[in-house]
């Protein structure tokens, strides 16, 4: 796995500010949920395989050594469950195979830095939405409505109503990145 | 960031089917063909799933942490040995404020009302009681049934009713229902096919019935079907009648029918 030698921005203020490895597990909760449902897709998979990762992080606490890249340590262990989430689910529920798991993952290493600057500006991104995009945003994740059925709730066609969500999606890919690299996020 | 890629048509489309859990194995083949190959279709991958992950975060908060008492209680008398008890207690504190805080933006008190409690009042326990009103319905969190049976009815109409000790969850999906641990049995109403439990990992999708769920300690999933039928895990469809488990390991197996081993759902 690679690891990085040097930390900085939100992963270094975190492992800065918290010295001790329960503390930096639990800072790190954001960044490991982003982590898995990368791998996974599916938000409740997920959240089965973040607390497997937390009870394996929990039980090894002792192995990590501080001053050592926690974040590395933490996504290895992450990657790992996930591929054994994998294995216990069976092929026809693999999204990836090892490869494209450990390609991502490594992608998704690289962007684990920024990843709280970038909810922080998901926030002023969604203000910025039109008020029914901002609507249909909070009906799919807030609410938890499949496509589906907000489709038929609103009269629309499935497949109408997903190209509305991902151009919604991309808008606020475009914000957060301009936002980012703009240093707006404070 | 993956800066001024634009995805084609084909690629949107499965980026959207995985954000929806609606890829099937041909999709999921190509879209491995692409994250291996395209380094550009990679990078833009990870930047779609991190905003469908900070979208979820943003709604629903941190997921819970949640450790078993046990394992709180070694840390604890693990590290005195190397750590003064003073930083044990420290240690304890801050996972009691940290674990609450992540609690309170999961399950704050601007959740939806998305249950009722049919009876069991005086059994439920609740990770975090202050996220829930005290009449009037239920908010998404989680809970316990110690003892006894609890009873609730979800928003979409599914009646639950839950053998204690029993660990759930109430999500805000209203067509939803984590099961962590114990024996429960559900009844679906017309109209609300499709409802889902998630157990083990496993999601077991009600195709208009009444059916039985266990899951044992060991992550053992067992399904039984007392009328109509189930999609079970996305692989065996069951009916009337039938029972199978899945272990923790995957595995398929054959389970007998024992319907008097679940609660049953009184008017």
């Amino acid at each position: 796995m690679e690891r990085h030698a040097t930390s900085s921005g939100q992963a270094q203020a975190a492992q800065t500010e918290f010295s001790d490895p329960v503390q930096l597990m639990l800072s790190n909760q954001n960044r490991l949920f982003g982590f898995v449902l990368s791998l996974v897709g599916n938000r409740e998979q997920a959240k089965d395989v973040l607390q497997q990762t937390n009870l394996v992080l929990w039980e090894k606490l002792d192995d990590f050594e501080p001053g050592t890249n926690f974040m590395a340590w933490a996504f290895q262990i992450a990657r790992f469950q996930v591929m054994a989430y994998r294995q216990k689910q069976g092929r026809d529920r693999h999204v990836f195979d090892d490869e494209a798991v450990s390609l991502v993952a490594t992608a998704f290493e690289k962007r684990a830095e920024a990843f709280d600057d970038r909810l922080t500006a998901l926030s002023d991104c969604i203000q910025q939405l039109p008020d029914d995009g901002r609507s249909l945003i909070k009906r799919r994740y807030g609410d938890g409505w499949s496509v589906k059925n907000l489709a038929d709730d609103l009269g629309q066609t499935a497949n109408r109503l997903a190209v509305r969500l991902h151009r919604l999606r991309a808008s606020l890919m475009e914000c957060i990145q301009r936002r980012c690299a703009g240093g707006e996020v404070s | 960031m993956s800066d001024n890629y634009q995805p084609s048509p084909e690629f949107t489309e499965l980026l959207v089917a995985v954000t929806e859990g609606d890829l099937d194995s041909e999709q999921q083949s190509h879209l491995n063909q692409l994250i291996c190959e395209d380094e550009a279709a990679r990078h833009y991958y990870v930047d779609y799933l991190s905003l469908h992950a900070m979208l979820e975060l943003r709604h629903h908060g941190t997921p819970a942490v949640d450790l078993p008492l046990e394992a709180g209680t070694e840390l604890v008398s693990k590290h005195e040995s190397n750590w003064s008890t003073f930083i044990g207690f420290a240690i304890a504190a801050s996972l009691v404020i940290a674990v609450s805080y992540h609690m309170y933006h999961q399950y704050g008190p601007n959740r939806d009302v998305v249950a009722t409690l049919i009876d069991g009042d005086d059994r439920l326990q609740w990770e975090n009681p202050e996220g829930q009103p005290t009449t009037g319905g239920l908010r998404p969190g989680r809970g316990r049934v110690p003892g006894g049976t609890g009873h609730l009815e979800l928003s979409g109409g599914v009646r639950i009713v839950m053998l204690g000790p029993a660990d759930f969850e109430l999500l805000s999906e209203p067509n939803r229902f984590t099961f962590h641990r114990g024996v429960m049995r559900a009844v679906v109403p017309p109209g609300a096919e499709g409802f889902t439990v998630v157990a083990g990992g496993h999601e077991i999708v009600d195709l208009g019935t009444e059916f039985g769920l266990s899951i044992d300690k060991h992550n053992n999933v067992e399904v039984h079907v007392f009328k109509g039928s189930v999609r079970f895990a996305d692989r065996v469809t069951l009916k009337e009648g039938e029972g199978q488990g899945i272990d923790h390991e995957g595995q398929f197996y054959k389970s007998r029918l024992e319907e008097k081993n679940y609660p049953r759902v009184t008017d």
